[in-house]
């Protein structure tokens, strides 16, 4: 009998990802990690060269958000691991499933500060859903393997495996069975209770005002034609989170639209007079909630979730579901019958109000270029079916306002950290895994210049993705907080930008500068047109607010609304 | 509870694969929500490739019931058993008692 062929680490490696269905890695190398590049060479996956490693980060997350598959970054040791940190941190608040895979120093000399050794599984230890350091060959497949089961199980999340320069060079025998993991199963939720869906089910027929707060979950769960058809039967308004924007369809007759610190006014306002709120796979965040104390005081409260460490955090609940969105949802839908709610429906029209007038959209055109307007025929030159990916920000209210997202994984943002500089690089991993998307990013002239040169990674793998920086040279949220709560004392919120035209045109894209309202539409379909990345720098009136806003520690009916037309004619204010 | 408004301290016994750092992961679900860790005993069990962390913490209510849950979603927690609040006694009984 023939001894088993053995294998070096780094080629472990490599059958591993490969096994794992990985056919695209985002990466940079050095030193610890050489072993794993120099095997990537005999394998079938594309990589993709990043200029920093938290733009990589980015672009996995991306890559992962658009595809649902699992994003894979590939780092060196050292700075290589630590400018992983704030992508894991983005990663992990978001839920995104991720393998960050990181070189480490040899295993002889860890824990001596080797030249560009850092404890990277310390240092990320809050920030991924599990870490290995693995420190021999026959210890990589059975890491490879947990890590990629975590990654996409239950709440998904980052996962990073730490590998020594020795494990990648030293041989071992490759058993892909053997390395099967099971550890993942112990956290297989169990289904909800059968009594917990009858008694939401009472709840949903003693109910005259319910809501449901629609979440994230819905999407990672693939729940969305569950959460719709009982909408549908029991008549059913449902809010928005953020990240449950498109996880439900925006423009659906039941869909209110966003909630929370700049949903519009009559959201909020439903949310307080609901008498029973349905959260399903969301996380009642505080951006979500407002005060605490005052959160939907009328209301019963049913949370059905994936991770039971979410019930009873922030609000406390009446039923608490732990299980699977979607088969818990499947075995809900036979006990419920049709029921109509007009009399609900007409109250939260009613709530409406005057909304529609102080909407942006309907003030007489000055001329000026408002960052409402921008989103508002961004939305409607690409039929609303573009993939928007946001940075973090006054524009990224502004889209989840005027751009009203229907399908599935149509707008990614980093909702939980608030990441600026998100937005390039995750839309290059979008782009990439979803090539036939009309990808387009939405940023600040602040978070752009966080992350820019990976419009050099745009370039040089030909990714055709269009940027839209909403120029109004400051750091608008900052400002807006400071106009509002610190008695417009500007410190250091005003910036100046490089001449982003010239930028993207040194890069070798396209770049196009626009000044007014007249001309968005043209720029957007020269954009659309043209074969390559393109940065459009969109020069927008400089100190304009997000509008409504629920201060914080306001309760979540407390909004600072817009100006009145009338008001703003008196005044020149804001609008 | 020496007259104080400090919370009560509660037990809480751990088990946990014998691994390399895991002993960080379950510290670190109390460090990070600022907890003060009372006392933390690791030991060895009869179950194969498991050990038992035993520790004493200062946290009670919705902070204390956070953090199990926190702790119950660490890959490496195998399972969290709670022992309730007690007083401060003159000094903490040994693990082996527990």
């Amino acid at each position: 009998m023939t001894a088993p062929p053995t294998f070096t680490g780094a080629q472990i490696l490599m059958e591993c990802l490969v096994r794992e269905g990985v056919d695209l890695v985002f990466g940079y190398p050095g030193g610890a990690v050489l072993p794993a590049y120099d095997e990537l060479l005999n394998y079938p996956i594309r990589h993709v060269l990043v200029r920093h490693e938290q733009g990589g980060c980015h672009m996995a997350d991306g890559y992962a958000r658009a595809t649902g598959k699992v994003g894979v970054m590939l780092a060196t040791s050292g700075p290589g691991a630590t400018n992983l940190v704030t992508g894991l941190a983005t990663a992990m608040l978001d839920s995104t499933p991720l393998v960050a895979i990181t070189g480490q120093v040899g295993s002889a000399v860890l824990g001596t500060d080797a030249f560009q050794e850092v404890d990277i599984t310390g240092a990320t230890l809050s920030v991924t859903k599990h870490n290995y350091l693995v420190t021999t060959p026959e210890g990589i497949a059975p890491a490879l393997r947990e890590a990629f089961a975590l990654a996409r199980s239950g709440r998904p999340g980052p996962v990073l495996v730490d590998i020594t320069k020795d494990a990648q060079q030293a041989k071992a025998v490759f058993d892909w069975e053997a390395a099967k993991p099971t550890r993942h199963l112990r956290r297989t939720p169990p289904q909800a209770s059968e009594r917990g869906l009858d008694e939401l089910v009472r709840m949903l027929t003693a109910a005259e005002r319910p809501l449901i707060l629609a979440g994230h979950g819905i999407q990672m769960s693939g729940a969305r034609r569950e959460v719709l058809a009982l909408a549908e039967w029991q008549d059913l308004p449902f809010a928005s989170t953020l990240l449950g924007l498109g996880a439900v369809p925006g423009s659906h007759p039941l869909s209110l639209g966003m909630m929370g610190m700049h949903g519009e006014a009559w959201v909020n306002q439903a949310i307080q007079e609901a008498d029973l709120l349905l959260a399903f796979g969301m996380r009642f965040d505080d951006r979500v909630t407002g005060r605490l104390s005052d959160y939907a005081p009328k209301a019963k409260k049913v949370h059905l979730d994936v991770d039971a460490s979410e019930f009873n955090k922030n609000v406390a609940v009446d039923l608490a579901l732990h299980g699977d969105l979607k088969e818990s949802l499947k075995r809900l839908l036979p006990k419920v019958t049709p029921k109509s709610r007009a009399a609900w429906l007409a109250r939260i029209r009613d709530m409406k109000g005057d909304a529609a007038v102080r909407d942006i959209q309907n003030l007489p055109d000055t001329g000026e270029l408002h960052a409402a307007h921008v989103i508002h025929d961004l939305w409607r030159l690409t039929e609303g079916a573009a993939l928007v990916v946001t940075d973090v920000g006054q524009h990224q209210m502004w889209e989840a306002q005027y751009y009203r997202h229907d399908a599935e994984r149509g707008l990614l943002t980093s909702g939980g950290l608030g990441t600026m500089g998100f937005a390039l690089p995750a839309a290059i991993g979008a782009q990439v895994g979803r090539p036939d998307a009309e990808v387009w990013v939405v940023a600040g002239d602040g978070g752009i210049q966080m992350t820019s040169p990976e419009l050099m990674t745009a370039v040089q793998e030909g990714v055709k993705v269009r940027v839209a920086v909403i120029n109004n040279g400051f750091l608008g949220m900052v400002r807006q907080w400071q106009q509002f709560f610190y008695d417009h004392r500007y410190s250091s919120s005003p910036i100046q930008s490089p001449d982003f035209v010239k930028l993207a045109e040194a890069y070798g894209a396209k770049g196009l500068r626009v000044t007014s309202r007249a001309e968005v539409e043209s720029a957007v379909r020269e954009a659309q047109a043209h074969d390559g990345p393109v940065l459009l720098d969109f020069r927008v009136v400089q100190e304009d607010s997000v509008f409504p806003m629920v201060p914080t520690g306001a309760a979540l009916d407390q909004m600072i609304r817009r100006p009145l037309p009338s008001a703003l004619a008196e005044s020149g204010a804001d609008r | 509870m020496n007259g104080s408004n400090a919370p009560m301290p509660h037990l809480l016994v751990v088990y946990l694969d014998d691994e390399p750092g895991a002993l960080d992961r379950v510290a670190a679900i109390f460090r990070r929500r600022a907890l003060t860790l009372h006392s933390l005993t690791l030991s060895p069990t009869r179950e194969p490739g498991c050990s038992r962390v035993t520790l004493e913490v200062d946290a009670e209510g919705a902070t204390f019931a956070r953090a199990r849950a926190s702790l119950e979603k660490l890959v490496c927690v195998r399972r969290v058993e709670s022992g309730g609040a007690r007083e401060h006694g003159p000094s903490a009984p040994h693990p082996s008692s527990l």
